[in-house]
């Protein structure tokens, strides 16, 4: 490869990345001189921080949630021309997320490494308590991206219409299963959350591998399951599968299941705790590096490309900046610890 | 069936398009080597071409990704059959037979029926694919944990027959095999067992370091400190020997044939897999065997069944994904991942929805297949005169090959740690003459045994009931049953027959 070639695109590019940046960066009152930039606007380019190179890590296999959620990030930001090349994924699977924490705590100082975080970052940690060798708190916070409400799946064929009628079933004593992934994961917290305030209790049946729950409810092993919207997307009986959703666990309906009431207009008035996937950067990453960053995540989120793969996947766009998203993350964890 | 060929036709008008031939060709090269190389699995393979992939029409893309699947189980079996190392997890059995083979100076042919078996292999799971995927898939979804229970117990009664001489010894390896398996997070509790507070632990014991240590490592240390001075390998001098006989292909037709079968149906079962189907298929082989006690000692048949299993395998497990939208396997999971990066919602109606995809995708694994049979055949002399190489030369290359192999999976130097371990683990079985297939065979179907089983007793309330009403899973449970008591059976009618006589 032609180095020097590269090198030139990638100043360019970055150019480039300020102006968008810029403009749906925080710095609204600089929109003005970016159309025009003057001599001394072009200096303060030069002062910018732009990685030479940027590596996103995913405590995911290939073909994971994290996974697909980076590259197609990746991807997008390249075709909206934010970032001048597709920026590479490395996947760091294991130990729950750990693994992929630590080899970040092992990059301390790069600004040129971003990992996409879960709530499994914070739980791992929590579970494991003082024998963590790393937590979220020793990362630098980025930017939160997603929030992923969780939607209730049935059986096409299922006598359970609704929620309440669910509910209802498990408080009369039948038998109700709920298959999710292992226990202690999101779907299990909000079945817990279900338990304490009403009092009636479940049985929640832990499947390891994604591919392996919808068939269990296929199969009649369980009545039902909890999952992110994107889970059911083409297993619906509207798109030719044999599920039904019929309700949303969450604070909002999602736009794609918008016939789905959350479990507040169930009649359920209880608070659940939300999947999350958020951007952290290795300890002591550069402000620069950060405020950087924050400005392609944002340009990222306000794309037409994010939107159109948002709605098709029931990504729930939400952002906060680095000092809010840390915030973010210290209430989930004491909401976990607790 | 009429309608099938005629969307099989319009697949490999698409197929058989130059640049689509193209990437087939590249696809299953690649897989090829990747295959060959240990710890280097196709999962890691195809990740790292994705983002080459995306700028491809989505068919071609898919096209040479499967070709990488399908192509690493045609690599696998080399490395096994040459150094004892298996390059993936459904080559284990092929090492059994493979490597006392090219001790013997018959590598050439050992790769050459594997590459032939392949084949078979493949070709049978993809003709059942194309037929059958519909109603094959309310197996894949009548397959419930109480049935996968069933299975692993009849993987894991094969244990006794692994065993070689001593029963006694084969326990011990399974036992210590599953020991291994139950560390890191109990997914059924949310709670971390046996890691001694190390996160490393948590997802469990590397797989990976695993197999390359006990098996490529610790032969290794057994080779060098046995240094005699005589040649390990007979490395053949005509290339006559190179390549099997008729003759020999026409003796494995049977292995190849059950093989083929067997690998199949275990591989549209989710979570099953190559390396399951490859473990029935060489008990099946060995237990229907006229003579069995050849097998172990470099049976060509003990090469065959595997090798076909194993390829057939993969096949099946494309049949969850197309029918069902949902993977069967780690490496369809990526290729669903790969789907959605397209911008293609797979979905239970993906083979009706997307037929421009999904059958270019099956028409050009048949085209694979021939394309990969076309390739491993010249491939042997050369692969088979790597025996050639000096061991002092052979051996730091082994090593070097299975560090960076693990360490590329991960990127983990905990999993090092565990290679090392391992590899002593491996070193300690020989010396002890303990066999190691039931090691590995316990490690990998232990904890699918105690989660099947603990997820059957949420389903039915901890009643043991549901084994019994399921009829699949009784049937496989009765099997087990025949199958762990035969060794008793086969002396009885000994006695039986002695007793006659007198």
């Amino acid at each position: 490869m032609n180095m020097k070639f590269r090198k030139g695109k990638l100043a360019l590019a970055s150019l480039g990345v300020l102006v968008l940046a810029a403009c749906g960066g925080a710095a609204q009152t600089e929109a003005d001189t970016v159309v025009a930039p003057e001599q001394d606007d072009s200096e303060a380019v030069v002062e910018q921080f732009v990685p030479e190179k940027v590596s996103i890590v995913v405590s995911s296999g290939p073909g994971g949630g994290s996974d697909v959620l980076a590259r197609q990030i990746a991807t997008i930001l390249n075709d909206e021309g934010i970032t001048d090349y597709v920026w590479p994924v490395e996947n760091v699977d294991g130990g729950s997320g750990m693994a992929a924490m630590g080899y970040m705590s092992e990059n301390s100082g790069s600004d040129g490494m971003i990992g996409i975080a879960p709530l499994g970052w914070i739980s791992t940690a929590v579970t494991l308590g003082s024998d963590a060798p790393v937590t979220v708190n020793d990362l630098t916070a980025i930017s939160l991206l997603i929030v992923e409400p969780m939607v209730v799946a049935v059986a096409d064929d299922s006598p359970y219409q609704t929620l309440n009628d669910l509910i209802d079933a498990a408080e009369a004593g039948e038998r109700i299963v709920q298959v999710g992934g292992q226990v202690g994961s999101i779907a299990d917290l909000a079945r817990l959350a279900f338990a304490e305030e009403l009092g009636i209790e479940w049985t929640y049946l832990p499947v390891e591998s994604g591919g392996e729950r919808i068939p269990t409810i296929l199969r009649g092993d369980a009545q039902m399951m909890f999952g992110s919207p994107a889970d059911f997307v083409g297993q619906t009986v509207d798109d030719g599968g044999s599920l039904r959703i019929i309700a949303t666990v969450g604070p909002s309906r999602v736009d794609l299941f918008p016939e789905a009431p959350t479990h507040a207009e169930a009649g359920y008035d209880i608070e659940i705790g939300l999947a999350f996937r958020g951007v952290m950067g290795p300890p002591e990453m550069s402000d620069e590096a950060i405020s950087y960053y924050e400005g392609v995540f944002q340009a990222l989120l306000e794309s037409q490309g994010w939107k159109d793969l948002a709605a098709e996947f029931g990504y729930s766009t939400s952002y906060l900046a680095s000092e809010d998203w840390r915030t973010f993350l210290q209430a989930e964890e004491a909401k976990l610890t607790k | 069936m009429n309608e099938t060929l005629q969307l099989l036709a319009e697949g490999f008008a698409v197929a058989l398009e130059p640049w689509n031939l193209l990437w087939v060709l590249i696809g299953v090269f690649f897989g090829t080597l990747v295959g060959v190389l240990p710890g280097l699995g196709s999962p890691a393979a195809i990740a790292l071409l994705l983002p080459l992939t995306i700028q491809l029409p989505p068919a071609s893309a898919l096209i040479m990704l499967a070709g990488i699947y399908y192509g690493s189980e045609y690599g696998g079996k080399t490395t096994s059959i040459l150094m004892n190392m298996p390059g993936e997890s459904g080559a284990i059995m092929t090492t059994i037979d493979g490597y006392p083979m090219a001790k013997k100076g018959q590598a050439g042919k050992a790769l050459g029926i594997a590459a032939v078996a392949s084949f078979v292999g493949g070709t049978v799971g993809l003709i059942a694919l194309t037929f059958l995927a519909k109603p094959l898939a309310s197996l894949a979804i009548g397959f419930g944990p109480p049935e996968f229970l069933g299975l692993v117990i009849l993987g894991l009664s094969t244990v006794v027959l692994m065993s070689g001489k001593s029963v006694l010894k084969g326990l011990i390896a399974a036992v210590v095999g599953m020991m291994f398996a139950l560390v890191g997070v109990d997914i059924l509790a949310g709670q971390p067992r046996f890691i001694f507070g190390q996160s490393d632990l948590l997802d469990g014991m590397s797989f990976v370091s695993l197999i390359v240590g006990v098996f490529a490592i610790a032969e290794v240390m057994v080779n060098i400190e046995q240094r005699t001075g005589k040649p390990l390998f007979s490395v053949p001098k005509r290339l006559r020997e190179y390549f099997p006989s008729f003759r020999e292909i026409g003796r494995s037709g049977i292995a190849m044939g059950q093989g083929s079968i067997i690998g199949f149906l275990v591989g549209v079962v989710p979570g099953a897999g190559a390396t399951i189907a490859s473990f029935l298929a060489y008990t099946l082989q060995k237990k229907t065997s006229r003579n069995p006690e050849r097998y172990g000692k470099g049976a060509i048949e003990g090469v065959a069944a595997p090798e076909s299993a194993n390829n057939a395998a993969t096949s099946g497990a494309f049949i969850p994904l197309l029918t069902l939208g949902v993977p069967g396997s780690g490496t369809t999971a990526i290729l669903l991942g790969a789907l959605i990066l397209f911008g293609i919602q797979p979905g239970a109606q993906l083979i009706e929805q997307r037929p421009d995809i999904v059958w270019p995708l099956i028409a050009s694994m048949y085209v694979g297949n021939i394309a990969l049979l076309v390739i491993n055949m010249p491939l042997v002399p050369m692969w088979a005169s790597i025996l050639k190489v000096p061991y002092g030369l052979l051996y730091p290359i082994i090593i070097v090959l299975s560090v960076v192999g693990v360490y590329s999976v991960s990127n983990s130097v905990a999993d090092l740690w565990a290679l090392l371990f391992f590899s002593l683990i491996g070193y300690a079985f020989r010396k002890f003459d303990i066999p190691i297939a039931p090691f590995v065979l316990a490690f990998v179907l232990g904890i699918l045994a105690e989660r099947a089983f603990r997820q059957s007793m949420l389903i039915s309330g901890n009643s043991i009931e549901i084994f019994l009403d399921r009829p699949i899973a009784l049937a496989l449970f009765v099997l087990a049953g025949v199958l762990l008591t035969s060794p008793v059976w086969a002396s009885a009618a000994r006695l039986l027959k002695r007793r006659g006589r007198l």
